[in-house]
């Protein structure tokens, strides 16, 4: 049995618990994509936030316990966890794309705008992660901080969109790449360190 | 060496002590039971003797491993049953795969100890959880507030595995 079997198994546990709630965020994507192209990425992070805090909310608790009573390292735990929300981010940014496709809006431009919000709030998820699973008073700065990174793209966008339109993809690769890995590791720390009493 | 030494382990949060400092040694075959004075002592005790908790000062060794330094190989020797594990999303072979792939039991050896492990138990279809617990069978199992009818049933098919049993005084 490899190390992949669990956090296999973690996935798709945690998938089907949330099928419900992905289901019903897809079909408001569509409309939403149907709309301006900057309800996107409140859309996004909005759902990013909801979704992140679904897998280890108190319907996902028994299964949450159950993977911390496992014998898995909080890391490996933390990628299997975060996995989740990121596949469903992904789909819920293609439902949003299909939508605005739908409307011939889908422009060069939005289609970016869409794609870098969706790789951003999935850079986010392990930042809201670390956030559900903090008191009110610590959860709230890992909230802002979520959201704050879900928007980066729109605020790199608008600023170089005008400007330097060729810089957009080096600038978003250079913030979100070390943004995902840092906070990846941020959420296996507070995983190793959560006591679920 | 004792298969559960716990030495004046407690835990506290925000500065209130949900658990008292405490200490514990507990051989393999032996049937530990013990009553706390409230619900939350009892879960800290459960969750800090599975592992799962880190106790805030004290020593925990779990088959001769630290929680905190080897919590991979401490957790590999221990069952944990508590009353949010009876309430799992899904049942029968889909939780027992499930438990499987999480503990590295091979299906096939998993899926057969689970027949042997519900025939056993002869509760049919309230077990998946006891069942998942004994899956890998660990050498010490822990309990957690429950049930005195569910205990008996662990207990009676624990065969040589050691149990601590945390409940509410």
């Amino acid at each position: 049995m490899t190390r992949s079997a669990a956090t296999l198994a973690v996935i798709r546990a945690h998938l089907e618990g949330s099928g419900r709630l992905l289901l019903t965020l897809c079909v408001i994507a569509v409309p939403a994509g149907l709309g301006a192209a900057f309800l996107c990425a409140p859309f996004l992070a909005l759902s990013t936030h909801l979704l992140a805090t679904f897998a280890v909310a108190a319907s996902a608790r028994a299964l949450f316990l159950l993977e911390l009573s496992a014998p898995l390292y909080g890391r490996q735990l933390a990628r299997a966890i975060s996995i989740v929300p990121i596949v469903e981010v992904l789909l819920l940014a293609l439902a949003l794309g299909l939508g605005a496709l739908n409307v011939q809006r889908l422009t060069p431009s939005v289609a970016s705008l869409i794609a870098w919000t969706a790789l951003y709030s999935c850079a986010a998820i392990p930042v809201f992660l670390s956030g559900a699973l903090r008191g009110p008073a610590t959860a709230i700065p890992f909230a802002a901080a979520g959201y704050a990174i879900a928007f980066l793209p729109t605020l790199a966008h608008a600023l170089l969109a005008a400007a330097m339109p060729a810089a957009i993809f080096p600038v978003q690769c250079v913030l979100w790449i070390p943004i995902g890995i840092i906070g990846l590791r941020q959420f296996g720390e507070t995983l190793a360190r959560y006591d679920p009493i | 060496m004792p298969l559960l030494d716990l030495r004046d382990a407690c835990f506290v949060r925000d500065g209130i002590t949900l658990l008292a400092p405490f200490s514990l040694s507990l051989e393999r075959g032996e049937h530990r039971k013990i009553a706390f004075p409230t619900a939350l002592a009892a879960k800290c005790a459960a969750r800090i003797a599975a592992g799962i908790v880190r106790a805030t000062a004290g020593a925990v060794f779990i088959d001769g491993f630290d929680p905190r330094l080897q919590p991979v190989q401490a957790k590999r020797a221990v069952g944990y049953i508590g009353p949010e594990i009876l309430e799992v999303p899904f049942h029968g072979d889909k939780y027992i795969r499930y438990r499987s792939a999480l503990w590295g039991v091979e299906r096939d050896r998993a899926s057969a100890r689970a027949t042997e492990l519900r025939a056993s138990l002869g509760r049919p279809g309230a077990d998946d959880a006891l069942v998942g617990a004994m899956l890998a069978d660990p050498p010490l199992l822990v309990l957690e507030c429950l049930d005195p009818a569910i205990v008996s049933a662990v207990a009676r098919v624990a065969g040589g595995a050691a149990i601590f049993e945390a409940r509410v005084a």
